[in-house]
């Protein structure tokens, strides 16, 4: 295992409360979550502390995708995290329970938001999570590393889940 | 006693570099690289103050590292570490070393009057 | 996944339970007469990645208690860690992974860091606060147990132990009123000394067996209940052998901790003056 996301529950349920919510015209939204990358030797830790949701306003009326936000939603995440250093995570949910992993639109997403954050703060850990209720799974871009890593979840809280990221990926 | 703003400039001034940081409700503020008496070793380390009640004491200031020097003949002026403890991810080491008066110190006096026990 | 024939007894604790445990990485800080009693028993229910520490090694005076501690042990000084590692060995399949440390945790976090869960044995409050705040620096659950016994003139001795589950976002040991500047002071001005402190077998026994039920609960969710309040404080009255809810947590008025503001977390961030 070379990375882990160490998400606090309460923190969680915040972000589930605000990813439930209706938009007017996207079928799903999204959000950044904002940490901190700590070592473990070899292990990289990412424990996020702050979820910022998209403003309605910043979403594109686009019907192929689930969610299209604007350059401005982008352009905000970019600016605090070059200001701050933080890790930054692209958040939506796929709904149900169980594993989940990103869908090919997810990852192509990601990976040109991933290392466009990555230049914004280079010491720091970029990608996205893709949620469900119980879970979720993680990819991301660490320090001078250009290929994404897989990384483990932990839901802390009670109860304490651990997902070591073994879902199967077809 | 003059706003903490005016005693963490006064503090920075002489100390050049200090930094602040919070843990577990508390304030810190580090003091990197301050060299010390000559007779003792090592001569430079960073200090750590927490200008607020901390393990019994009024005041606390640690040290990177427990520092050696000659037995002062006054025994109750002798280096007595008893406070080692971890914060913000450092292991640190401190003075048994009460001040009288100390909550009343603007943040550069407390220092001073730490660092009198290795005179 | 069916449980596999050594666990086919511990099959209500869920489908997911044996590999839960097989994958969860454990930190047991204090190998002592409570720490034995838990990797004994966390390498019965078959977790199998430990990282354990300990600097001291047995003495005779801790025969009485430390589990899997023997004579011979005694004899060359073998260091406590590794009696837990033999220990947990012992039972555990062969593909169990244990990592030790004969020093204090202070002086090697990082394998600590990597922990999903914490126990701390240790003595003192200055200790167990050390713990509580890389856990939440680092957002891992942590389970304290610990056993005093004090003596009140004529009156009988008044046996007392406790067992407290923290988990990150939830109160705190300061917020419980476990910890508090007093008793980190008197600690303190006793030079740092938190004391020899009497300590039985049975009652370590107690202690460490709530403990990992508990451990297990906050893994499987068997029970299908939350604490109330988000934190577990379990006082044992070692006098009449009940464990039961500790008082102090009628008042505890909110779930949300002051101690530990969100963003301290990972590496301390310094800001400049």
């Amino acid at each position: 295992m070379k990375c882990i996301v160490r998400l606090c529950r309460n923190l969680l349920d915040e972000i589930h409360s605000d990813l439930r919510r209706r938009h007017a015209h996207a079928l799903e939204r999204v959000g950044f979550l904002y940490g901190r990358l700590a070592r473990a030797g070899s292990l990289a830790i990412v424990v996020p502390f702050d979820y910022v949701p998209v403003p309605d306003e910043q979403y594109l009326l686009n019907s192929t995708v689930g969610a299209m936000i604007d350059a401005d939603a982008l352009f905000d995440a970019h600016q605090r995290t070059r200001s701050t250093g933080q890790c930054c995570l692209l958040v939506h949910s796929h709904g149900g329970s169980g594993g989940t992993w990103f869908s090919r639109t997810d990852v192509s997403t990601l990976k040109r938001i991933g290392p466009s954050l990555q230049r914004m703060a280079k010491n720091a850990a970029h990608g996205g999570l893709v949620l469900t209720s119980r879970t979720g799974a993680c990819l991301v871009w660490l320090p001078d590393e250009k290929k994404p890593t897989r990384s483990a979840v932990s839901i802390v809280g009670f109860p304490l889940i651990l997902d070591r990221g073994k879902f199967h990926v077809a | 006693m003059a706003a903490i703003d005016d005693q963490v400039g006064e503090l920075v001034r002489a100390f050049p570099g200090t930094r602040t940081a919070q843990e577990g409700g508390a304030t810190y503020y580090l003091l990197p690289s301050v060299t010390l008496p000559a007779h003792c070793q090592p001569s430079t380390v960073d200090l750590l103050l927490c200008p607020v009640q901390r393990d019994g004491y009024e005041t606390r200031l640690f040290l990177s590292e427990q520092v050696q020097r000659p037995p002062h003949p006054d025994e109750k002026k002798r280096l007595n570490w008893n406070g080692h403890a971890r914060i913000l991810e450092r292991n640190w080491h401190a003075l048994s070393w009460r001040i009288p008066g100390v909550l009343s110190m603007r943040l550069i006096q407390m220092v001073l009057c730490h660092l009198e026990a290795f005179q | 996944m069916l449980p596999s024939n050594r666990f086919s007894r511990q099959g209500f604790l869920g489908l997911a339970a044996e590999e839960t445990f097989a994958t969860a990485r454990i930190g047991i800080v204090g190998l002592g007469g409570g720490g034995s009693h838990l990797a004994q028993q966390l390498a019965h229910l078959g977790f199998l990645n430990f990282i354990l520490y300990d600097g001291d090694a047995i003495e005779e005076s801790n025969l009485n208690r430390l589990i899997g501690g023997t004579n011979i042990d005694v004899a060359v000084a073998t260091p406590k860690v590794m009696i837990a590692e033999r220990l947990i060995r012992s039972v555990a399949a062969p593909s169990v992974m244990i990592e030790q440390h004969q020093n204090a945790w202070q002086d090697n976090p990082a394998a600590l860091r990597s922990c999903d869960l914490v126990f701390g044995c240790v003595d003192g409050y200055r200790q167990r606060w050390e713990l509580q705040v890389m856990c939440r620096r680092f957002c891992i659950p942590y389970i304290d147990i610990g056993l005093d016994v004090t003596n009140a003139g004529d009156e009988s001795p008044k046996m007392r132990g406790q067992v407290i589950l923290t988990v990150p976002g939830g109160p705190c040991m300061r917020c419980i009123g476990f910890i508090d500047d007093e008793n980190l002071g008197d600690e303190g001005r006793r030079y740092g000394d938190a004391g020899i402190h009497p300590q039985v077998v049975w009652a370590n026994g107690v202690l460490a067996s709530t403990a990992v039920g508990v451990a297990v609960d906050l893994l499987t969710g068997w029970t299908r209940t939350v604490p109330e309040k988000d934190v577990v404080y379990l006082s044992y009255d070692g006098n009449t052998g009940l464990v039961s809810p500790d008082k102090r947590l009628r008042y505890l008025k909110s779930q949300s901790c002051p101690h530990f503001r969100d963003n301290e977390v990972g590496e301390p961030i310094w800001q400049s003056l």
